[in-house]
């Protein structure tokens, strides 16, 4: 009986940190101090287990980039005691690693320009007009986002073969594209519908047309949201793996996921590098996540345009 | 510039609802035309139609001698204010009342020159660089008219461009309106649901009620003849005090309650179509001036009621009183416009009627008071149609 009871109070004090309650306990006799501090160490709590689990391999990759000679994966200190950059010259200077990199960078920018340009065209269309079949179209775009995309492999491969864009980047580029707009539309299409319609009126007495009115002034307003999809893409682009591996052959046509595995060698990994090489690859994404950041924070107030 | 015409304009929308029934309407060049009537009677939708933000279902709309019904709003050469102002978020204010000609391919210099011009005119230089939503909604509303009239357009619209602001900018905004539409000098129509912009700014005013017209006329006429029971009870503020009455058989008198008002014979001199009601049931109607404190210089028929609440506003006392005289409650009127919010067309019950004296005379609460009224100045509307009775 004993036993029950205690883990019944087990169960109720692990609760609240799962599922944050979203009334206070009715013991509580009201939201006293109390019951908020306790819910504030709780998130506190939460917020440092998350924070470990999310940053804990991040920083053991760091520490192992600088250990000499590859270091040993069992490594125990997460300070290096003899520290070294020849990790990062290595993975930098050879496999032709800064090669895919370039790749990397290019196919992940192209597939955030044109998915931009193409989903903001197709969420205006949705957003503004109304033609027929319109909502079919949308939900067989929104379907499309259950798919998973492991699935469309042999497909896609297929479909590229014929294309004759195999072991290229335009066709790597084209893939990423296509499995990005949806995501990209619906979301875009959300923000346009949230800009007030006088704005585009009155644009239009002011003598624009329909395609000024969307780089002009939908496209301005719907920054933020922009700002923040664009992030997505590329983050989701520059590491992406199973289909770069798939329709790329030849090394000088190795995106930086790609790159990364050929450091995993039939007999041996150079772990140095191969962490180092890691480190380098996350740059971009954190610049990139930096820069959107601003755009954040900014998209949550879109309403206040009004 | 041009005069704008609409010629039998009906609006149906794709739900069957039908905004605008028939509409004649012709502003002329330079004349600042006022379409007023409660919300949902269709003047934003006339507006709307005008500017080419929405198709017409049938008729012809002219600007100048040209046919718009198919021209797209970017070549119509329109300027319009919204209720809203629509400026750009993005642009500053220079950018904003500049966007027009930059459109218009007006060289950069040029753009400049008359942006500032502007600016000078509506006293808003100060701010050309600032982002509307650093500016207060009198300074927005500054720049909306400036985007309007830095481009000399071919008509100008304004769609309830005063309703943001409050009640004492809207005093010094309606002036300045007034000020750029004589200085643009070109046909520009303003809609309101609000009768004291109408009357203050209109060289003529429409009223409109479920999408037909009412009258058009100047706004003196409109309060000094109204056309119809829904014309008399919209404009005026307080609202006109409409009796049911009737006309005793000889055309000397009509009842109001157990109350009796002597005509004279010059009533139905200017009233001659009171003939065909002696002996009928005839809707009065009273302007809230019209009903006075008895004085010696100025004889008039007595009229008693009891003060129910007595309103001081300085210049004037607004007296609130009852009697047995029913009252008959003009649809969508002034008085009940407050408490509806949809275009519900009922005849409400009304609580009570309103005098306007001058602020010497002492009245108090649950006071029974004589006011005097002068027959002539009554109004007659047919009980069964609504429509005043003149001729």
């Amino acid at each position: 009986m004993s036993r029950f009871d205690g883990t019944a109070t087990l169960s109720t004090e692990m609760a609240p940190p799962k599922k944050p309650p979203k009334k206070p306990p009715a013991t509580a006799a009201g939201p006293g101090l109390f019951g908020a501090r306790r819910r504030n160490k709780s998130r506190l709590v939460i917020a440092i287990i998350l924070s470990v689990t999310s940053l804990g391999p991040l920083l053991y990759m760091l520490s192992l980039s600088f250990q000499p000679n590859g270091g040993l994966l069992g490594a125990t200190v997460l300070i290096p005691t003899h520290p070294t950059v020849q990790n990062y010259v290595q993975a930098w200077t050879e496999n032709s690693f800064s090669h895919y990199f370039l790749n990397s960078l290019i196919v992940a920018f192209a597939t955030v320009v044109i998915t931009v340009v193409f989903a903001s065209l197709a969420a205006f269309a949705f957003a503004r007009y109304q033609f027929p079949l319109k909502q079919t179209i949308f939900y067989f775009f929104l379907a499309s986002l259950a798919v998973p995309n492991l699935l469309l492999l042999i497909p896609q491969f297929l479909l590229m073969d014929r294309l004759h864009l195999l072991d290229s980047l335009t066709g790597l580029v084209l893939l990423y594209v296509a499995s990005n707009l949806p995501f990209t539309i619906f979301l875009l299409r959300g923000f346009f519908e949230a800009i007030p319609k006088e704005y585009e009126e009155s644009f239009r007495l002011d003598g624009a047309r329909t395609l000024r009115v969307l780089w002009g002034l939908i496209v301005p307003l719907a920054l933020p949201a922009i700002a923040v999809v664009s992030m997505f893409i590329f983050s989701a682009s520059w590491d992406e793996f199973p289909v770069a591996l798939t329709m790329i052959n030849s090394s000088q046509n190795y995106t930086l996921p790609v790159g990364l595995a050929d450091f995993i060698g039939v007999h041996t990994v150079a772990w140095g590098p191969f962490f180092a090489a890691s480190v380098i690859a996350t740059v971009p994404v954190i610049v990139v996540f930096l820069i959107s950041l601003r755009w954040f924070r900014s998209g949550v107030s879109l309403g206040a345009i009004r | 510039m041009a005069s704008i015409s609409i010629e039998s304009v009906t609006k149906v929308y794709p739900n069957g609802f039908e905004a605008v029934h028939g509409l004649d309407l012709q502003v002329d060049d330079g004349e600042l035309m006022v379409v007023v009537g409660p919300s949902g009677c269709g003047k934003t939708t006339v507006l709307r139609m005008i500017a080419g933000l929405e198709n017409i279902s049938s008729g012809v709309i002219r600007i100048g001698d040209q046919v718009v019904n198919d021209v797209p709003s970017r070549d119509r050469d329109i300027a319009m204010v919204f209720q809203s102002y629509a400026l750009y978020p993005q642009m500053n204010v220079a950018q904003n009342i500049g966007f027009a000609l930059k459109m218009k391919k007006v060289p950069k210099a040029e753009i400049a020159k008359r942006v500032k011009s502007a600016a000078n005119v509506l006293g808003i230089s100060d701010w050309l660089d600032r982002k509307p939503s650093q500016l207060s909604g009198g300074q927005r509303q500054r720049v909306a008219m400036g985007r309007a009239i830095v481009r000399e357009p071919n008509v100008f619209l304004m769609d309830e461009p005063l309703s943001n602001l409050d009640a004492k900018l809207r005093v010094q905004m309606r002036a300045e309106i007034a000020r750029v539409q004589k200085r643009i000098g070109v046909a520009a129509l303003y809609v309101t649901h609000d009768q004291t912009e109408a009357m203050t700014l209109g060289h003529r005013v429409a009223v409109l009620r479920s999408g037909v017209l009412q009258q058009c006329d100047a706004p003196q006429v409109l309060y000094d003849r109204p056309t119809n029971l829904f014309v008399a009870g919209f404009i005026g503020s307080p609202a006109m005090n409409l009796f049911e009455g009737s006309l005793n058989s000889e055309l000397t008198g009509v009842a109001l309650g157990s109350q009796h008002i002597g005509l004279s014979s010059d009533v139905v001199t200017l009233h001659p179509g009171l003939r065909r009601f002696a002996g009928q049931p005839i809707v009065v109607g009273v302007r809230p001036e019209d009903l006075r404190a008895p004085s010696d210089d100025r004889p008039g028929a007595a009229f008693v009621g009891e003060v129910e609440v007595v309103e001081a506003l300085g210049s004037e006392l607004l007296v609130h009183f009852t009697n047995d005289a029913p009252m008959v409650q003009a649809e969508d009127s002034n008085a009940t416009k407050g408490s509806r919010d949809q275009d519900e067309e009922s005849v409400e019950l009304s609580v009570d009627c309103v005098a306007r004296i001058e602020p010497r005379h002492e009245v108090r609460q649950g006071d029974t008071f004589k006011f005097s009224i002068d027959p002539i100045r009554l109004e007659f509307f047919d009980p069964t149609t609504g429509s005043a009775i003149w001729e």
